[in-house]
């Protein structure tokens, strides 16, 4: 896994963000509508894709999109 | 000596809220957007003076009407799962009781559960059944969940609606309800709660003025993170589905139909895709009805038996999970 598939597939499941918007600098907070739909986008994209299964407040927690990538890679290497 | 369900009725309330209604309400979502997200364009809500115990005696009479060989004077159990009860005491088991006109030698108990109740009452009725406690078991599920949704609580609103479903089970010789598979965390309370209600938190002057704009939430107010129950869900269904199979020594090829609670379109499509199970085997009815918690799994079975997609003798697997938290499944035959 890397980073630029992970933001294509973020990409992937978010119509209304512009192509090329996200990038790993990019703060979560500074997409545009983001809500709790999108947090539930999110944490079922990682479940399928990574067999990780983020907490709400685990997602809460990062700020960036490297940020929430890192923790994936994290979890996903030390599983509970 | 076993149990099996006989028959299923339901009903909704009349007043039906729909996604345009909703998007008037709340401009920043579109009717398409809120049915994208929900996968729901309609939900009915109960009138302001009818509590589901007044649903439970409109759906009973629509249940005798439906299926007139079945006599009242059979039935020798109720149970009413809501979280919705009358009052502290009595029962509204017992208070139905005597509205419905059933015989009083009838056992009469609550199950105040929600998404899980179906599951735990069917449990409860399958198992009065098979010990020679009763024979004929009248089972009520359904909640008024729009009672304690706050007017501008965009995403419970788009979700829920009400109704109340009536089950016969009855005995029979070859069983058609299998092992149950179900589980508890409590510590999950806080993720789908009613606040301000009942005997942990006493209803104030303060409360009902904070929100005398919204009639005073006397009721409580329903609330739920969404991210949470996403996380609850696909952690917890997946093994609730596999451990139930496994019991009733079943493969996922056995199932003809899954039938989930009816959570929402956006957590049912997700739990059906990491569990691969194909669109045709999986069953789901909320897009004219919401999520009415109890209620959803009966009233699934009635619309999947009707729409022809679950034939007698078909095996279906149901699972319950949700509010408490609260989990629960089990293999029925049709």
């Amino acid at each position: 896994m890397d980073i630029n598939t992970f933001i294509q597939q973020l990409q992937g499941e978010f119509e209304d963000i512009p192509a090329g918007f996200l990038k790993p600098e990019t703060k979560i907070s500074d997409i545009e509508g983001w809500g709790s739909m999108h947090a539930l986008i999110v944490i079922a994209l990682i479940d399928t894709e990574y067999g990780v299964t983020l907490k709400g407040d685990e997602l809460r927690k990062v700020s960036s999109v490297q940020e929430l990538y890192d923790m994936v890679v994290n979890l996903k290497n030390n599983p509970e | 000596m076993g149990a099996f369900i006989k028959a299923i009725s339901y009903y909704l309330p009349e007043k039906i809220l729909n996604n345009e209604e909703l998007s008037r309400i709340f401009p920043e979502y579109t009717p398409e957007e809120i049915f994208r997200r929900t996968g729901v364009k309609e939900r009915r809500i109960a009138a302001d003076d009818e509590i589901p115990s007044d649903s439970a005696v409109t759906a009973t009479a629509k249940f005798f009407e439906e299926h007139p060989h079945v006599k009242k004077e059979d039935i020798d159990f109720l149970i009413f799962t809501t979280e919705m009860v009358d009052r502290r005491g009595p029962a509204t088991a017992c208070i139905l009781q005597n509205k419905l006109g059933l015989p009083t030698t009838l056992g009469a108990i609550d199950i105040p559960m929600g998404c899980s109740g179906f599951i735990y009452g069917l449990m409860v009725a399958n198992s009065l059944i098979t010990t020679k406690v009763a024979k004929n078991i009248l089972f009520l599920t359904g909640d008024a969940a729009t009672k304690v949704i706050h007017p501008r609580d965009h995403e419970l609103r788009m979700i829920f609606g009400d109704a109340m479903a009536v089950t016969l089970i009855s005995e029979t010789e070859n069983s058609g309800i299998g092992g149950f598979v179900y589980g508890t965390d409590g510590s999950g309370a806080p993720n789908l709660i009613v606040e301000g209600c009942c005997g942990a938190e006493k209803p104030t002057r303060e409360w009902l003025d904070k929100y005398s704009d919204a009639g005073g939430m006397a009721y409580g107010i329903f609330s739920m993170k969404g991210p949470e129950v996403l996380t609850f869900s696909l952690r917890k269904v997946p093994p609730l589905v596999k451990e139930t199979l496994e019991k009733a020594n079943l493969t996922m090829d056995d199932i003809d139909l899954f039938v989930f609670h009816q959570a929402s379109g956006f957590i049912l499509e997700v739990l059906r895709r990491k569990m691969k199970i194909p669109k045709e085997k999986f069953f789901t009815n909320l897009e004219f009805i919401g999520n009415t918690v109890a209620a959803t799994i009966p009233l699934a079975l009635y619309d999947a038996v009707k729409e022809g997609r679950a034939k007698k003798g078909d095996k279906v697997l149901i699972a319950g999970f949700g509010i408490g938290y609260s989990w629960g499944a089990t293999v029925i035959t049709i």
